[in-house]
């Protein structure tokens, strides 16, 4: 397993490795899109899709002992500071620390680190208090567990679409959903009741 | 129409604007605070000449509209500087190489460093460090450019070496130590001893004849060219070298094209093999990692086939200049802090290349067990510099083991650019630690 830097002994506990914030932020621009459309993620004009997804966020850089605000109500991907490569036989688990919870920053939903993963892993932060948080890069905001598991879930499952990330994006939230989208609200009714 | 004074007046107000509304953005490097000052102090010095300055002195009101002009224009390219747009990590390691090479004194504060902002444009050739050679109020503002679309390609990136060694040339005390230590040795007994011996070696090479002025300037200009080169490879190492033949390549893949602003690329590459081979970094001894030996090979085996093909008339410097300037400037470096490059040993190399290849950064924290009783661990974080890094990143490329699928070009370089910026952290880390409060409420 890789995981670095880790930059002191208190980052590491008895269960859990505690995770930095890297230096990029993802943060959902508010004129950016009007809402999350699922059929936006499959347009085929390659154009379109990709500008759907990059005027969805406003991208920030900081360096280390600059500030970027989180607002509250505002959702803000980040990267963590390290990089992380996993075993094929370990699984990581990223939770929110409890000390920035009590802040209200909350650490979404996307917890699970793929076995065999390599890359940095992306945080969703989201602000549940009523006042702005104020973060700065290397600040210890999250932590990862470990857990051993089958040795070919690796091999058997198909791999991460963040696989070997370097910094925080979209993703593709209708990966192998497509079945379930009507991309073409014309068609859809003309071919309602019948096979495609 | 407006008179010149009146409109200048009304232009340093226009400016005195344009700089506040800078504010509105956090400048590239952190350092906002400094450059709106340094901006401020030479708005107000313009602005007081103007109030003065006699409505009939035309000589004086144009050098007051130029210099208006360049500081119009440094501000609005302040203002346009995004990190974003470029490998941020990269532009503070340079900032720091080259304020060792251009602190106005040594022993003065650092109040009078120069200013470093960063900016990206268009283009693959546009790499530049663009100093000013005459301070007009207390500190310089230097600007890096980097290329755009070269936003994480930091092993390119290594060209500024070369940049940064016109930068020592605008200093004029330096510049002055440097041509009579580096530059006039160097090129001892070739045709840049003298405008007249390059006239004849232009006439006989090229058929070209320059005029007075357009010798003058080229005679100039190329002397610093190969001294640029020669620093290039000194502060930078290895990694200078597939930089600059990837680059160069692409301008003139000959070797032979004429420019009045630079010197045949054969005889450059010709001068840096040279170099190469008294520094003695091709035959390194002590390499035992058969990990590193096919791609030092690779890497350096193109360039000696194409110095070997170079024909005698483009072998302008003699090797043994070469090799006394590249001492010489090994010497003048070795007081600038830590800019003269040293080779790192094969075991660090070793480790970062490996870690490359496995498709991690190069960074690797190691938990050691404290020597003696006590029983407590703690965290080896080996310090690697920026440009060992950057000389493994391109034996990553070279190396045979390489999966291009997996861990393309610019993942290296990606890769390369991430360990460069957790060498950052673990500075930053360190820096500030000691100064740190003790926290007496710790939570999970």
């Amino acid at each position: 397993m890789y995981l670095s830097p880790i930059l002191c002994m208190e980052q590491i506990g008895a269960i859990s490795v505690d995770l930095r914030l890297g230096n990029m932020a993802l943060l959902v621009r508010g004129s950016g899109t009007s809402h999350v459309d699922p059929r936006a993620y499959a347009k085929h004009d390659a154009h379109g899709t990709s500008q759907t997804q990059r005027q969805k966020f406003d991208q920030h850089e900081f360096m280390f002992r600059e500030q970027f605000l989180l607002h509250p109500g505002s959702l803000a991907l980040v990267p963590t500071l390290e990089w992380i490569k996993l075993p094929t036989n370990v699984k990581g688990v990223v939770t929110a620390r409890s000390c920035w919870a009590r802040e209200g920053l909350n650490i979404a939903t996307a917890n699970f680190i793929n076995p065999g993963y390599n890359g940095i892993i992306t945080l969703e932060l989201s602000n549940l208090g009523q006042i702005p948080i104020a973060l700065f890069a290397g600040m210890r905001i999250a932590q990862i567990a470990f857990h051993d598991v089958s040795p070919d879930a690796a091999d058997e499952f198909a791999a991460s679409q963040f696989q070997m990330s370097f910094e925080p994006r979209a993703g593709n939230i209708v990966k192998h959903d497509r079945s379930f989208i009507p991309f073409d609200l014309g068609n859809r009714k003309r071919t309602r009741g019948k096979h495609p | 129409m407006l008179k010149p004074r009146m409109f200048l007046k009304e232009e340093c107000l226009n400016i005195k604007r344009l700089l506040d509304d800078t504010l509105r953005h956090a400048y590239g490097s952190a350092k906002s605070e400094e450059f709106y000052k340094e901006c401020r102090a030479r708005l107000n010095s313009l602005s007081a000449q103007v109030q003065v300055v006699d409505e009939a002195n035309l000589a004086e009101i144009h050098t007051l509209a130029s210099q208006i002009n360049l500081l119009s224009d440094t501000i609005t390219k302040i203002e346009r500087s995004h990190i974003g747009e470029l490998s941020w990590p990269f532009a503070l390691v340079i900032k720091e190489m080259a304020l060792e090479v251009c602190r106005e004194n040594v022993k003065a504060a650092h109040e009078l460093d120069p200013l470093f902002f960063f900016s990206a444009n268009g283009g693959m050739f546009v790499y530049a460090v663009f100093p000013e050679t005459k301070a007009l109020s207390r500190r310089r503002i230097f600007n890096v450019v980097f290329p755009r679309s070269f936003k994480y390609q930091v092993l390119l990136h290594t060209i500024l070496g070369h940049e940064i060694g016109h930068v020592a040339y605008a200093y004029h005390e330096l510049k002055h130590e440097l041509e009579a230590k580096v530059t006039t040795v160097l090129l001892h007994g070739s045709p840049f001893t003298s405008p007249s011996d390059l006239q004849a070696w232009l006439v006989n090479t090229y058929t070209q004849t320059l005029s007075g002025p357009a010798l003058a300037d080229a005679f100039a200009r190329w002397r610093q060219e190969y001294f640029c080169d020669l620093f290039g490879l000194l502060i930078m190492g290895p990694s200078f070298l597939p930089a600059y033949r990837s680059l160069f390549h692409l301008l003139d893949h000959r070797g032979s094209r004429w420019s009045a602003t630079h010197p045949p690329t054969m005889s450059r590459y010709s001068m840096l093999q040279d170099a190469l081979t008294f520094l003695g970094w091709e035959r390194w001894e002590g390499v035992n990692h058969q990990n590193l030996r096919q791609p030092l090979n690779s890497m350096y085996e193109p360039m000696r086939r194409h110095v070997s093909a170079i024909p005698p008339e483009m072998r302008i410097l003699d090797p043994n200049q070469v090799k006394l300037a590249t001492t010489a400037l090994q010497d003048i470096l070795r007081r600038m802090g830590k800019t003269l490059y040293v080779h790192p040993n094969a075991d660090e190399l070793n480790g970062i290349v490996t870690a490359l290849l496995n498709g991690t950064p190069a960074i690797c924290t190691k938990i050691e067990a404290r020597k003696g009783k006590s029983k407590k661990r703690h965290l080896v974080n080996d310090p690697i510099d920026f440009r060992h890094i950057l000389f493994a990143g391109w034996l990553a490329v070279y190396h045979d083991a390489r999966d291009k699928d997996d861990l393309s070009l610019f993942k290296i370089n990606r890769l390369c650019d991430r360990s460069i910026l957790h060498q950052d952290a673990i500075s930053t880390w360190s820096e500030h630690f000691e100064k740190e409060p003790v926290s007496s409420n710790v939570s999970n």
